[in-house]
């Protein structure tokens, strides 16, 4: 039983349209991640969906029931919001026991509550302390453990963890994904950060103005993007493009364009075949170009031959970008012991087993 | 700058500091000094000698209390001040939050002519509420004067409620609604907290406007002795008693009492209140 | 008491029992449309009732007569401004005006200023501030009795004629001379507004960027220099509200003339001259005319006033 539903949920705010068309099925117990650049939708989402905001066509189902004029309150969903929205004149104790009360519990089941899902935080010492004797880590845990002191059938995070400095970020996140483990509920979750998407979701839906791009595993996303967009936004350094067109020769496919060719896998599809003699956009991951130097055994490369313009040693790897050609230029992770420098000029290996292809006019994948 | 040449700065803020503080304190010492020395010498002298106790008493504040029916003032004050600050606080908040927060038609509309009526002077309705007071039996009852002072300051009051409750916010309320509060719950356990300031100046200035009201009351309350507050009874003090200064410099100082307690307590609170509420009609 | 406690409590209580009520019995769609109704009810009910009719109605009887039975057209216009004690007050409310907004703003900066220089500020300004929590009524008995007037020869008991006669001066009836008694009670206004005036302008003055100053320190400018060209352009703003209110203040100053000398001895001003026709003479028409005087000199002096109040100074 799917646990939120969208039935071609479309949201305008006089002209604008905020969210077209948006049908998604979200199971039981799933994480959910909405991802996009901003403005796209994805918050947009969440309020229709906790009753903030109300639709201007289509259904949303929480369970079996139909909530769109439903109040927020009967629906029974907890929201964590991007600022926390944490009420500055209670204490974290009545910031948590507020729903409950609301509710018409018990002190003393309110309390027992209150406890566990402090011990679950771990913010069993910050009861009795206000919002603003915490600090922004803390504010984040107390926002969070707001929500899961009501058990909801849904939580919804409004990107809870944009105000974190980086290194709490890391840390809040596993903590989201545990929670998420032991409360065995349905999360969702708006982010413009895809490594929180990529790390936290067991499901990505990216949006992009309002229209729903792809929603599917952050695997699947990575490794088969479904248009242009989705191959963009997702990966960084983000996948270079080149424009070229499809060609047969000596029995295999190849992508040409001025700078390079590639050889098609020899496993491609009848639909790629529709596309010889055709103009073609190729997709090629920083990550798929390597130093010759320091290939993975048993790689099947293509040579990308070009002029390195700056380089930028992460530790981990090194960053090259290069210029092909006039005016194409390429971005490439390499080997943290690869020795290239400013300046070379170098011949590049290719993974030839991982290009995308992209039809130029509707930018849609060709699988 | 160099120490000498502070000399003039520091002069002229006690002359003027002085200059400020003599009237009140010629008044509170005149307060305390039997009738017969009032009348026969300056207050200043007794600063000739000014440890001799035997030259003041506390005589005054009882006769004027007394049988000068100040002391009946003073409850009636409190009984006019207290409802005509509470009822506005609570009717304009009720409203500032639905002028914030609430959606519907018309809204903003609506808070433009509201604060429009900012500019009518309470003169202009002297005279059509006065002959409705008359018609309904309003005039001289404390209902009469608690309405007039609630009506009159809703405009000042909604219009700062409404501009305080709107900056709060927004996700706070949303918070709210998520967590399961309805408006009422939403209002009287997250707005009204929150507001406490902007309630408190309000309520401040609204207390003190009242407190120290002259205007209203005669016109409102008549010549009613028993429902006077202090501000008529020391007017009609000084139109019948006017050489008796012994009594009228006690009475004074018993109408101002009560503003000065809550200056010296809330005085934070009590400048918010006067410069929001400097543009009162 | 119990009527203390029924006034405040009846209005919250009001509230609870509407709200209960539409919870309850209205359907789910009606009650967000229905609410901010019943919370605004109470509000727009009493303005209407206090403020819109009233001030129509007082339009209106305007140009009726003094029983309002007859139309009358601007006649109570007209007659206000032929009648030489309606000039006086026209013309002494405009010396109120001039005086009173003159001196407490220039005062009240100059305080701002020089306090701002010493160390022991907050107590000249809280001495100065001190009469802004004081009634018209009080602060007239207190000036009545300054200017008490004895005979010559006998002990004077009002502290501005004992310091003249101990300078060897005659003694002076400053309310009933008419070359005086009106800056007799121009002063009291003063003594009431100077405290207001400082607070605000004292505020903006604080609000002003040390670095400013002392950049201008650098670039060779005197303290006076510094004052005229830096300071108050930039608190121009906050002088223009603090006039406009006191404007607005003194515009409708009633009490202070009411208990000092009841708007005798050629000390009437537009709104204790009104009291007298509602009260005194039974003129409906002109009282009314009078009002309506005052709100057309209101009005422009609110709207300056509203827009300038909403940027600075509030919080």
């Amino acid at each position: 039983m799917p646990s939120v539903t969208f039935k071609s949920v479309t949201k305008r705010y006089s002209e604008f349209v905020a969210l077209r068309d948006l049908d998604i099925e979200i199971g039981d117990r799933e994480f959910l991640v909405f991802v996009g650049p901003s403005g796209c939708g994805k918050t947009t989402t969440l309020r229709l969906l906790a009753g903030l905001d109300s639709v201007t066509a289509g259904d949303i189902y929480i369970g079996d029931r139909r909530v769109n004029e439903l109040a927020s309150r009967d629906r029974d969903i907890a929201m964590v919001f991007q600022s926390y929205a944490l009420y500055p004149h209670m204490t974290v104790y009545d910031n948590m026991a507020f729903s409950l009360e609301l509710q018409g519990l018990g002190r003393g089941d309110i309390q027992q509550r209150v406890q566990r899902a402090a011990q679950q935080m771990g913010l069993e010492d910050l009861l009795h302390r206000k919002p603003k004797d915490l600090s922004g880590g803390q504010r984040q845990r107390v926002a969070v453990c707001r929500a899961i002191v009501r058990n909801p059938a849904v939580f919804l995070m409004d990107e809870p963890l944009s105000n974190l400095d980086a290194q709490l970020r890391v840390q809040a996140r596993t903590e989201i994904s545990r929670l998420h483990r032991e409360l065995k509920s349905t999360f969702i979750y708006v982010t413009h950060d895809q490594v929180e998407a990529m790390t936290m979701g067991t499901r990505i839906a990216i949006l992009n103005q309002g229209v729903l791009q792809q929603i599917d595993t952050p695997q699947a996303i990575y490794s088969s993007p479904k248009n242009k967009f989705v191959a963009g936004f997702i990966g960084s350094p983000a996948m270079n493009f080149f424009d070229g067109a499809l060609v047969e020769m000596t029995d295999q496919l190849w992508f040409k364009s001025d700078a390079l060719s590639l050889p098609l896998p020899p496993t491609t599809s009848a639909q790629c075949q529709r596309y010889v003699g055709q103009r073609v956009i190729c997709g090629l991951r920083p990550e798929d170009i390597h130093d010759r130097c320091y290939l993975p055994p048993g790689m099947v490369t293509a040579p990308l031959k070009g002029t390195i313009t700056h380089t930028e040693s992460m530790g981990h790897e090194v960053i090259v970008y290069l210029t092909l050609g006039d005016e194409q230029s390429c971005v490439a992770r390499v080997d943290r012991r690869s020795t290239l420098t400013l300046g070379d000029r170098v011949e590049l290996a290719v993974n030839t087993a991982v290009l995308h292809l992209f039809d130029p006019h509707t930018e849609e994948a060709i699988s | 700058m160099p120490r000498l040449a502070r000399t003039p700065i520091h002069l002229a803020l006690i002359t003027l500091s002085l200059l400020w503080t003599l009237p009140s304190l010629g008044l509170l010492i005149s307060s305390i000094r039997p009738p017969a020395d009032v009348l026969s010498s300056g207050w200043w002298t007794v600063f000739q000698h000014p440890f001799e106790f035997t030259q003041y008493s506390l005589e005054n504040y009882r006769a004027v209390l007394g049988a000068a029916g100040m002391g009946q003032a003073l409850l009636n004050s409190f009984t006019i001040a207290i409802p005509a600050t509470v009822m506005p606080i609570a009717i304009a908040a009720f409203a500032a939050y639905a002028l914030a927060w609430m959606e519907f038609p018309g809204r903003q509309w609506l808070f433009l002519a509201i604060v429009t009526l900012l500019v009518v002077p309470l003169q202009m309705t002297f005279i059509p509420l006065l002959r409705a007071y008359r018609d309904l039996g309003l005039t001289g009852t404390f209902a009469g004067v608690w309405l007039a002072h609630t009506g009159y300051s809703l405009p000042l009051g909604i219009y700062l409620l409404t501009n305080y409750i709107r900056a709060l916010p927004q996700d706070l309320i949303e918070a709210a609604a998520v967590d399961g509060a309805t408006h009422l719950k939403i209002f009287t356990r997250v707005i009204v907290p929150l507001s406490m300031p902007a309630i408190a100046s309000f309520a401040v200035f609204q207390f003190l406007w009242v407190w120290n009201d002259l205007l209203v009351a005669l016109v409102f309350l008549g010549g009613t002795p028993t429902v006077a507050p202090l501000t008529i009874t020391l007017t009609n003090l000084v139109g019948s008693r006017g050489q008796d200064w012994h009594l009228l410099t006690a009475g004074a100082f018993v109408t101002m009492t009560v503003p000065l307690l809550v200056f010296f307590a809330l005085q934070r609170y009590f400048v918010r209140g006067l410069l929001a509420g400097s543009v009162k009609g | 008491m119990l009527a203390i406690l029924v006034g405040s409590g009846g209005v919250v209580a009001l509230f609870y029992g509407a709200n209960a009520l539409v919870e309850r019995f209205a359907p789910g769609r009606l009650k967000g449309r229905i609410l901010p109704w019943v919370y605004l009810a109470p509000a727009l009910l009493l303005l209407v009732a206090y403020l819109v009719i009233p001030t129509v109605l007082t339009v209106y009887v305007s140009l009726l007569d003094a029983r309002s039975q007859s139309f009358v057209g601007f006649s109570n216009y007209i007659s206000l401004f032929a009648d030489p004690s309606m000039g006086e007050a026209f013309r002494n409310n405009i010396f109120w005006l001039v005086g009173v907004t003159g001196v407490s703003v220039s005062l009240g900066l100059l305080i701002a200023v020089l306090a701002d220089r010493v160390g022991y500020e907050p107590l000249p300004k809280t001495l100065i501030f001190l009469p802004m929590a004081i009634s018209f009524v009080g602060a007239s008995v207190i000036w009545k009795f300054i200017y008490a007037f004895r005979p010559a020869g006998t002990a004077q008991i009002g502290l501005l004629n004992g310091v003249i006669t101990s300078l060897g001066f005659e003694p002076v009836g400053w309310l009933v001379e008419r070359s005086l008694n009106n800056f007799a009670l121009i002063a009291i206004m003063i003594w009431l507004q100077t405290g207001f005036c400082m607070v605000l302008l004292s505020a903006a003055v604080k609000g002003i960027p040390q670095e400013m100053i002392e950049a201008a320190r650098i670039d060779g400018a005197n303290e006076v220099q510094i004052f005229w060209r830096i300071v108050v352009p930039m608190i121009r703003s906050t002088i223009l509200v603090v006039s406009t209110t006191t404007v607005l203040l003194v515009l409708k100053v009633f009490d202070i003339v009411y208990v000092m000398t009841a708007g005798n001895q050629g000390t009437e001003v537009i709104a204790s001259r009104m009291f007298k026709e509602m009260f005194s003479f039974r003129h409906y028409g002109r009282g009314s005319a009078i009002a309506v005087m005052l709100l057309l000199a209101v009005i422009p002096i609110m709207v300056v006033n509203i827009r300038e109040f909403r940027q600075p100074t509030t919080r």
